[in-house]
């Protein structure tokens, strides 16, 4: 095992080292930069001197092989340089809302699989009952209503409650506080975003864990433990969850690398100042730099949470585990 | 002393979009303690289906035992409660399948499947003590290395070795009846005689009722006591097994074994198929259901369905012309 995952580490190099290729040229294809967006972004007039002042201390009038080279040596010096707009260090800048966005993805990926599982195999275990038929619809709305606007609903929700039970309105924090400093404070303001998106992500997987099951049931050791005279509910969760969860893993496990930067308009709805919303910015400022490691980081949380499955296959699956 | 198991006039159907499939219709038939019974039939005959309505194993919807009685120690297991069922399931009666590639779970190893259903049914059973008769169990059906092969999983096994695995779960329990649906099916040759040999052997002498179901008259000839022939959801004919090998009287029961090659018979020309095919099930009329395929149907085969005729002793056959039937073989 130990000998896999090192293995699987090494092939993560070149992944990474395509990423970079890609980024950093797409990413300058693109016509202008971040000092045309500074100094002549609301369609002034910008003199072309200050443009290349600015040019040369951000180096972007190096050549392009240069620039390339000195993107990719600071991963090895351990120095990814600044922020092209905000001057401030790109670890910094992601550091400070990096916390938040993984929290907001560990809680949405454990409500949805919390949701889901359970749901999945009641929805299987009944099928074509009104039961199925309800889990159904509930998964179905889902996948139809955008979690923003549930976010708003939430809000909302919130406000007209709390106004009916307490005779004043409240509403989560808009401010972030660390878990470890004040866990209440952050799971208040945190678990609504969570459940927004958790339920969204729950729904894809509420179907997968579904239909896994349904297939699952159908064969033949499962018969073999109710012949055994196993009672229902092993043969559910020991005989044939264990074989139903591993396309359920891959749907959860891509939701959350995806829910670490892709978060943008949750993140608008509740206020957050997470990773998504310093994409876009760092787009739209043509913050080349700050892009590219922004890139980096999710492409390194792909990977590793690629990993992260495949080991857990592994572990659910003894014919993955020896071959 | 009653019969250890007796099935009376079991009907199992299958509603289906098609029409309603009369897979058991009206079968019956004991088994003794000890007595090993083969059902014999083509693909489609309800042998199987009514195996698994003995345990109850019929997929519902869309099937259902919709008439009938099975008593087991004098207990109706076609409508007893789900929890009454449950105790008899890998206890009293357990059961072994054809597909001994599919039929153990690939992600629980070896040893938790075989204590399962000790630790399930045995009182004050502990897994240490369940682990080490799975071990002895192992040993007892010919695995090498059993202390070693418990914590291995179904997919380092072959496919003999998981039939013997599937053997041993069986005898977990010590049942009094053990239901063998095609058990040697879907093994090779050479190891098909070995697991009956095995199972032959256990059952006598753990003294154990069996229920072979096969559709191979070899098997029926070397290892049953007595034998029932099904036909399109009834039994056509039973008897001892001598009695049905040497003197069948179903024509049924002639085609089958004319169809199959015979050691213990000058060598044919060529082998003799039975004609034709099975009926559609959910068309069935009133008249006998084999006779488009018989060589000795008359009118009133269409009128209506044989009932079982005493033969000989303990042997009865459900046809209009047993007794021609006979005549017409040299065996």
């Amino acid at each position: 095992m130990g000998k896999y995952i090192l293995k699987r580490m090494l092939l993560m190099v070149p992944t990474l080292f395509g990423a970079a290729v890609l980024i950093f040229f797409l990413l300058r294809l693109v016509p202008g930069d971040v000092c045309e967006v500074r100094l002549a972004g609301a369609g002034l007039y910008a003199d072309p001197e200050a443009i290349a002042i600015c040019r040369e201390n951000l180096g972007l009038n190096k050549p392009l092989m240069a620039q390339f080279f000195d993107f990719v040596w600071g991963y090895f010096i351990f120095d990814l340089g600044v922020s092209m707009w905000t001057g401030a260090s790109v670890v910094h800048e992601i550091e400070i809302r990096f916390q938040l966005s993984l929290q907001v993805a560990i809680m949405a990926t454990f409500v949805a699989t919390v949701i889901s599982i359970p749901l999945g195999i009641i929805s299987a275990v009944n099928q074509n009952t009104w039961l199925d038929y309800c889990v159904r619809g509930f998964a179905i709305a889902g996948i139809a209503i955008p979690s923003f606007w549930l976010g708003l609903i939430i809000i909302l929700g919130l406000l007209i409650i709390t106004q009916a039970i307490t005779g004043s309105p409240w509403m989560p924090p808009i401010d972030y506080k660390p878990i470890w400093e004040d866990p209440v404070y952050n799971l208040s303001q945190l678990i609504w975003p969570a459940v927004a998106t958790g339920y969204r992500y729950s729904a894809v997987a509420v179907r997968m864990t579904r239909s896994a099951m349904l297939e699952v049931l159908r064969e033949d050791y499962v018969r073999t433990a109710r012949a055994k005279g196993m009672i229902e509910k092993v043969v559910i969760n020991r005989h044939a969850l264990k074989n139903a969860l591993l396309p359920v893993v891959t749907i959860l496990a891509l939701e959350f690398a995806f829910l670490m930067g892709g978060l943008v308009v949750t993140e608008q709805v509740f206020n957050l100042n997470g990773l998504g919303k310093l994409f876009v910015d760092a787009v739209g400022n043509q913050d080349f730099n700050l892009t590219q490691n922004l890139v980096m980081l999710v492409v390194l949380i792909f990977v590793l949470t690629n990993l992260v499955t495949d080991v857990a296959y592994a572990w659910l699956d003894p014919r993955i585990r020896y071959s | 002393m009653g019969a250890l198991l007796e099935i009376d006039n079991l009907q199992t159907h299958f509603f289906t979009s098609g029409g309603t499939v009369k897979a058991v219709d009206g079968v019956s038939y004991d088994v003794n303690a000890g007595e090993t019974v083969a059902v014999v039939g083509e693909s489609g005959s309800g042998k199987s289906v009514t195996a698994l309505s003995i345990l109850r194993l019929i997929p519902k919807p869309p099937g259902e035992i919709v008439g009938g009685e099975i008593r087991f120690q004098g207990k109706n297991l076609a409508f007893c409660s789900e929890e009454e069922i449950r105790d008899i399931r890998g206890k009293d009666i357990s059961m072994i399948f054809q597909e001994p590639m599919t039929s153990l779970n690939p992600v629980l190893s070896i040893g938790m499947q075989l204590t399962e259903p000790m630790l399930a049914h045995l009182p004050g059973m502990t897994e240490e003590a369940a682990k080490e008769k799975a071990v002895k169990l192992l040993e007892m059906v010919g695995i090498n290395e059993p202390r070693r092969r418990i914590d291995q999983y179904p997919h380092h096994l072959s496919g003999g070795m998981r039939q013997r695995v599937m053997i041993a779960m069986s005898l977990a329990c010590e049942p009094k009846l053990i239901i063998a649906d095609e058990p040697t099916t879907a093994l090779d040759v050479t190891i098909q005689a070995q697991i009956l040999e095995l199972m032959k052997n256990l059952t006598r002498e753990m003294g154990v009722a069996m229920i072979i179901i096969t559709h191979n008259l070899g098997v029926v000839a070397r290892y049953a006591d007595r034998v029932n022939v099904m036909y399109a959801g009834r039994i056509v004919e039973t008897g001892k097994a001598a009695d049905i090998y040497h003197r069948p009287r179903h024509p049924y029961t002639l085609a089958l074994l004319k169809s199959v090659p015979r050691m213990d018979q000058p060598r044919q020309e060529k082998l003799d198929p039975v004609e034709g095919q099975p009926p559609d099930l959910t068309r069935l009329d009133g008249g006998c259901s084999f006779r488009p395929r018989c060589k000795f149907a008359e009118d009133r085969c269409a009128k209506s369905f044989p009932e079982l005729e005493e033969m000989g002793e303990d042997h009865y056959s459900a046809c209009f012309r047993s007794k021609e039937a006979l005549s017409e073989i040299e065996l």
